[in-house]
């Protein structure tokens, strides 16, 4: 099989295969089981998915990558756990999205590469720490409002849509980081196309949260350029979740449901094209 | 480690050419003139880099070639591509870590004769913490006032852990050296 097409299927179709019918399975079960059974079957899935698409492509496999950002989905995976099962049995909202803001800036922190030879980024960690923590605060706040009572069955796809400026910026890394991104994102969606038929269940209980905590820790990810200037015209990115849902917030109930999608779709695709034109710009500058 | 080779190739030849008697004397690089390249080849194409900054440290003992040594310290952050996303991905862990592993060294361990303008150098290349025996064909060309030592070969990156893209970029890559040391 051609490189290309192995590396397709290992990144796309097996996270989002495998997470896809772990939702399923819970949503099948979901009137004979507790409900935080199956929204951490279905994390377990969405992780499941992940680590196996960073085993097949990832050489040597390592439990405890040396690369720190290797090791991500063990953070990931207790946030998966934690705030999909949590949503469910324990309803309070403020303890959720506390806990949803913590696991993602804790995720940021343990994602920061820490060697001698990144030294000239040290004094820049402060302010992306607290740029992560106040991005992940103000994404959770607004999401959470909105999935509460604005969010119509189609919400779930517009916080996918807040995934694609990070999205692009880990795409545009380098090749290992890039592929790891798209297999979270094709997990994710797999979780969300279930969730179209539950969308106050389970899948979008657990698909809401994730959704936040990628999008802080995927943008964070994007620092880890080699090249040694570090662009602030990535911050975008961070709050790209909670802008499209504020936005949202404002029109709900003014505009028909298409236009609110058309909307979401066309923030999401201004942050990513102001990455891509801001990307090409430093590209130019450099050659 | 290309140029270890010719370094020492030269060094057997001014032996035989010249009666003077020397003991392990330092040759002076010009940077300009010199050069180490690569090219990494894949399926669909190919592409070509270098280094635009290394240090060459070399003594010749013309006296008793076996002698002399050479080496090389390149600084892998001044790596450049062909293209400037592929300059920033080789940089990245993918490949040569740069932030992590800032240099690459080669010390030679042994010069051997091939005849007249030809030298095989053994050497020990150490790069992304990994250090393996290399053995490195050259041709030495000599002229009044310069000495230059050139090398073609290839290098298993798979050696030193460097594995991205396996079975579609080739493991061997093409490793071309241009040393040119005043006289």
């Amino acid at each position: 099989m051609p490189f290309d097409a192995q590396l397709l299927i290992d990144i796309l179709a097996i996270p989002s295969g495998v997470a896809l019918i772990g939702a399923l399975i819970a949503l099948a079960t979901s009137k004979k089981l507790p409900t935080w059974f199956g929204a951490g079957l279905t994390a377990i899935a969405w992780l499941a998915g992940i680590i196996i698409a960073q085993y097949k492509t990832l050489i040597p496999w390592e439990w405890w990558s040396e690369e720190c950002w290797q090791r991500l989905f063990w953070p990931m995976g207790v946030a998966a756990l934690v705030l999909g099962t949590s949503s469910l049995c324990c309803g309070n909202a403020n303890w959720r999205l506390m806990m949803m803001s913590l696991v993602a800036w804790a995720t940021a922190w343990l994602s920061i590469p820490r060697s001698s030879g990144w030294r000239d980024i040290d004094s820049l960690e402060g302010i992306w720490m607290l740029a992560i923590g106040v991005s992940t605060l103000l994404n959770g706040w607004l999401v959470e409002r909105w999935i509460s009572t604005k969010a119509p069955r189609w919400g779930i796809w517009v916080l996918i849509g807040g995934l694609g400026p990070p999205l692009l910026l880990a795409a545009s890394a380098y090749g290992t980081m890039a592929q790891w991104v798209v297999s979270v994102v094709a997990a994710t969606l797999g979780v969300a196309i279930v969730a179209l038929f539950s969308p106050q269940g389970l899948a979008a209980s657990i698909a809401a949260p994730l959704a936040v905590v990628i999008s802080a820790m995927v943008a964070w990810g994007r620092f880890r350029s080699s090249t040694p200037s570090i662009s602030w015209d990535n911050l975008p990115a961070l709050f790209a979740p909670g802008i499209i849902a504020l936005v949202d917030t404002a029109f709900a109930g003014r505009i028909p449901t298409w236009a609110r999608i058309l909307l979401a779709g066309l923030l999401s695709a201004g942050v990513i094209g102001f990455l891509y034109w801001r990307s090409m710009d430093g590209a130019a500058a450099e050659t | 480690m290309i140029r270890s080779g010719a370094l020492w190739a030269v060094a057997l030849v001014v032996s035989l050419a010249s009666s003077n008697t020397f003991a392990q004397q330092p040759l002076k690089l010009n940077k300009e003139k010199s050069k180490i390249d690569f090219l990494g080849k894949k399926t669909d194409g190919q592409h070509a880099g270098g280094f635009k900054e290394f240090t060459v440290d070399a003594k010749a003992d013309f006296e008793t070639p076996a002698n002399s040594s050479l080496q090389i310290t390149i600084d892998a952050t001044s790596l450049w591509s062909d293209d400037a996303k592929l300059t920033d991905h080789l940089k990245n862990p993918d490949f040569f870590d740069v932030r992590k592993y800032p240099k690459i060294t080669f010390q030679s361990t042994k010069i051997e004769s091939e005849g007249e303008g030809k030298a095989v150098i053994h050497g020990k290349m150490k790069m992304l913490d990994k250090e393996v025996e290399v053995k490195v064909p050259c041709d030495v060309e000599m002229n009044e006032d310069s000495i230059t030592l050139k090398g073609k070969w290839k290098l298993d990156r798979s050696k030193f852990g460097m594995t991205y893209g396996a079975g579609k970029i080739d493991n061997d890559v093409e490793i071309t050296s241009n040393l040119v040391f005043g006289l």
